[in-house]
């Protein structure tokens, strides 16, 4: 086993016996049932929910959202990006402004969407847009500035069109940054999903965690919290390895 | 055009745009009430002063949880950061967390901590001990190892090692990893409030939201973000301090 | 370190300990004894103005008992609130919500009555619409709390008593359900008193259906006050002497109806004229702590509900109900 096999079997092995000490504790009735259930039984009650087709709609309806939040957020915050950059005193009058806007706890506007959108999918999506938006603005603006100007300069040099200049040159040179803020937007938009599911109630794996909370199937609490844990950590590797796989030429 | 000014006649068309859709009835009467009855409603709750017991509910919170996420945060990025193998066993399940939301875990303080503020402070402390642990153990990985050689060669104690060499390099990412820490054990501790609670800035948003005092409502979320906004900007002032500071002692 | 350093430590170590046993142990040394109780939807009439008024009027202090009273948002999240340890007493949950609490290991006990029927629950629907009747609203959008609620069963009763099939939809709180009804949401919003009546005295909205009118929930006791197994089984004597003085009040509260408006509009920060239309939907006997009538009605309910997928045993449902 190379060094890296090594840490990677250190750490599945510490897990293994975090779920094993929490199994112990449950099954020797160290604690009541209502507040710690054991991982064995968490699993039946996933095996069980996965076979009646509920927790695989629970996750649609969370992918659904997150998906349709982050179709919205590129399609606005790329060409946001790209206007701040075209326009510099908009883009640094701009940069400032959304830093801002994305530093301070606006998800506690939530009620407001709320009743702006409705109690639905598109209070969860106008928020899950927000929070994509402005990182895949800043990290598209941020890379459009970083690229050298001699490569603009040799652009207008070999006479190309600005459309031209745009699709060989600077959206070449600016990917990494745009494909970051992308990976960005998407982390933060399923975060924001995630919340507002559990703090609302509305649907998706958010929900199923408070509803388990709420009726004391404690069982479905912790289904929902685990759900909701692994599909964020699902997300950040999967969108790491596309990452890599994109740059590794 | 300067920055400012398109940053002020921005934030001006907005408020006018809030301000039409208002009085328009777009949306119908008492969802979005005008900007006055919202600043009206915010000068009531600060000059009869029942915001402040809540402002200091939320304030104890969110400093109690960063205080935990601080000492846990520090101790363990020290640890990892001084620790090659441990580092690369646990930074990436750390980083993996740190992206995950972190309310979900409120049921579980509500069960064990009870309703009132300590799931609270929990929930501060989660959510304020990734920014910290993460730069910390950068910080603490990042000390340099000339330094690190010479502090051995004259026979320097741990302790004196840990003050002369590893405090000073570390000083300014691990306040900077406090900074965001700070901002999200509030948010954190105010979402909390939201969902179950009985006092604080989030009960009184949700109060207000409850009995359909929306201006009130408004009003309670401005207060939100006027007391986040001065948090920031004292964190950021005490980076720059430090900043100085760091680039005084290293000449 | 040298003594110089360790004594006056020390000293200051002990005093402060001193110290906070003095604080800390001075209010269990005292008259009152605190009684935390957990009281969902502050303002509701049923649910807040019993103990609000004990409180005020001094009846509680009689008893006593200094109240520490924990505003929750909702029936299950009493419940936690009280298992969790925050609170002694829960109050006004729906009994549905707290046997199934008891059944999935919740260490609870039913100790009264909290509500007899549903007198507490209207409809509204908006000013220019033309429904006059719940019969109206066949096949339209109907819009209850949330999944389990006394509003959700209720609606489901209402549409077996007036022969209609609606779309049921949770809308949540009472502000979100205004809010989902006045944006064409769905057709009719619930309510409790006294929210919103202010709109129906200025004809925006119109109550279509009273919880009142309802024949399938007349005398079930549809919400309960319950506590903690351990503390009851500690303090039976405090939970007696509560329930008593919660008995006294409701008399006097009866007895004294203008003074009630006045605490109902106060705990509001509504015109007592709507406090006082707000307390017409409550009849004496709707609030009475006893009998814990119609259990079988609850269980039915929460089976339907799949909140529990058996029933409770009667020697179970013995040990969950100690109310008289």
């Amino acid at each position: 086993m190379g060094r890296r096999g090594r840490e990677a079997a250190a750490r599945w092995l510490f897990i293994a016996a975090l779920l094993a000490a929490l199994e112990a504790i449950v099954r020797l009735g160290w604690v009541n049932r209502i507040f710690l259930t054991a991982p064995s039984l968490v699993a039946a009650a996933a095996w069980e929910k996965i076979l009646s087709g509920e927790l695989p709609a629970l996750f649609v309806t969370t992918l659904f959202s997150v998906g349709a939040a982050f179709a919205l957020a590129a399609a606005v915050g790329l060409p946001v990006g790209y206007a701040l950059w075209r326009f510099p005193s908009f883009g640094r009058a701009y940069d400032e402004l959304l830093s801002a806007l994305f530093a301070s706890p606006w998800i506690l506007l939530y009620p407001i969407f709320l009743v702006i959108f409705g109690r639905g999918l598109g209070a969860i999506i106008a928020m899950g847009f927000i929070s994509g938006m402005i990182p895949i603005a800043l990290n598209a603006h941020q890379g459009l500035r970083d690229v050298n100007p001699i490569y603009l300069k040799v652009g207008t040099g070999m006479r190309l069109s600005e459309r031209q200049i745009i699709r060989h040159i600077l959206l070449p040179a600016a990917a990494p940054m745009i494909v970051s803020g992308l990976k960005l937007g998407v982390t933060y938009i399923l975060i924001s999903v995630i919340a507002v599911e559990f703090l609302v109630e509305i649907g998706g794996i958010g929900t199923l965690a408070s509803k388990g909370y709420f009726w004391f199937n404690t069982e479905d609490l912790y289904l929902g919290v685990a759900g909701a844990i692994l599909l964020s950590m699902l997300f950040i590797h999967l969108l790491g390895r596309a990452e890599s796989r994109l740059f590794s030429s | 055009m300067k920055p400012l000014l398109i940053q002020t006649a921005t934030v001006l068309v907005l408020a006018a745009v809030w301000e039409a859709v208002a009085k328009s009835g777009l949306l119908f009467a008492g969802i979005l009430p005008g900007l006055a009855e919202i600043f009206r409603a915010a000068w009531a709750l600060v000059s009869s002063g029942t915001v402040f017991p809540h402002l200091l509910v939320t304030v104890h919170e969110a400093a109690v949880g960063f205080l935990f996420a601080a000492i846990f945060g520090i101790a363990l990025g020290v640890t990892l950061g001084t620790h090659p193998f441990l580092r690369k066993v646990f930074e990436p399940p750390l980083l993996y967390f740190a992206a995950t939301p972190k309310i979900i875990l409120y049921p579980i303080f509500l069960m064990l901590l009870g309703a009132r503020l300590e799931s609270k402070m929990a929930m501060a402390a989660v959510s304020g001990f990734f920014p910290i642990v993460v730069n910390t153990t950068i910080a603490a990985a990042g000390v340099n190892r000339i330094f690190l050689k010479v502090a051995r060669s004259v026979g320097a104690s741990r302790i004196q090692t840990f003050a002369r060499v590893y405090l000073p390099s570390m000083l300014l990412p691990v306040i900077g990893g406090a900074r965001l820490g700070i901002g999200v054990s509030l948010v954190a501790a105010i979402l909390g409030e939201l969902k179950v609670s009985n006092a604080g800035l989030g009960f009184i948003i949700m109060q207000s939201f409850n009995h359909f005092r929306i201006p009130e409502m408004y009003a309670g979320i401005l207060l939100v973000f006027l007391f986040a906004a001065a948090v920031n900007v004292t964190m950021t002032l005490l980076l720059a301090r430090c900043r100085r500071f760091a680039h005084e002692r290293a000449g | 370190m040298t003594t110089r350093k360790v004594l006056p430590a020390i000293l200051v170590f002990l005093a402060t300990a001193v110290a906070v046993t003095l604080v800390t142990a001075a209010p269990a040394r005292g008259q009152l004894q605190t009684l935390r109780i957990a009281i969902p939807q502050k303002g509701l009439f049923d649910t807040t103005m019993p103990t609000w008024i004990a409180d005020k009027k001094g009846f509680l202090k009689d008893a006593g008992i200094k109240a520490e009273i924990f505003w929750s948002s909702g029936g299950a999240e009493t419940v936690r609130v009280v298992t969790a340890g925050s609170a002694d007493i829960g109050l006004a949950t729906g009994t549905e919500s707290v046997i199934t609490a008891f059944l999935k290991g919740a260490a609870v006990r039913v100790i009264s009555s909290e509500m007899t029927g549903s007198p507490d629950l209207f409809w509204l629907v908006r000013g220019d619409s033309p429904y006059k009747t719940l019969r109206d609203l066949d096949g339209k959008s109907i819009g209850f709390s949330r999944p389990g609620s006394s509003t959700h069963m209720v609606l489901q009763l209402a549409a077996e008593q007036f022969k209609i099939k609606p779309n049921l939809v949770p809308v949540g709180a009472p502000p979100d359900s205004y809010t989902a009804l006045m944006t064409k949401q769905i057709e009719a919003g619930w309510a409790s008193p006294p929210t919103f009546l202010d709109k129906v005295e200025k004809g925006e909205v119109r109550i279509v259906f009273r919880g009142a009118e309802l024949e399938g929930v007349r005398g079930v006791s549809t919400r309960v006050n319950f506590t903690s197994a351990d503390f009851y089984d500690k303090n039976q004597n405090l939970v007696k002497a509560y329930l008593s003085a919660i008995k006294k009040t409701i008399d006097w509260m009866y007895d004294n109806p203008k003074e009630t408006v006045a605490f109902f509009a106060e705990v509001n920060q509504v015109a007592p004229s709507l406090a006082e239309a707000g307390f017409k939907f409550f009849p004496k006997e709707a609030l009475a702590l006893s009998p814990v009538s119609r259990v079988d009605f609850s269980v039915d309910l929460a089976l339907k509900l799949k909140m529990i997928d058996k029933a409770p045993t009667a020697a179970e449902l013995k040990r969950l109900i100690v109310a008289e």
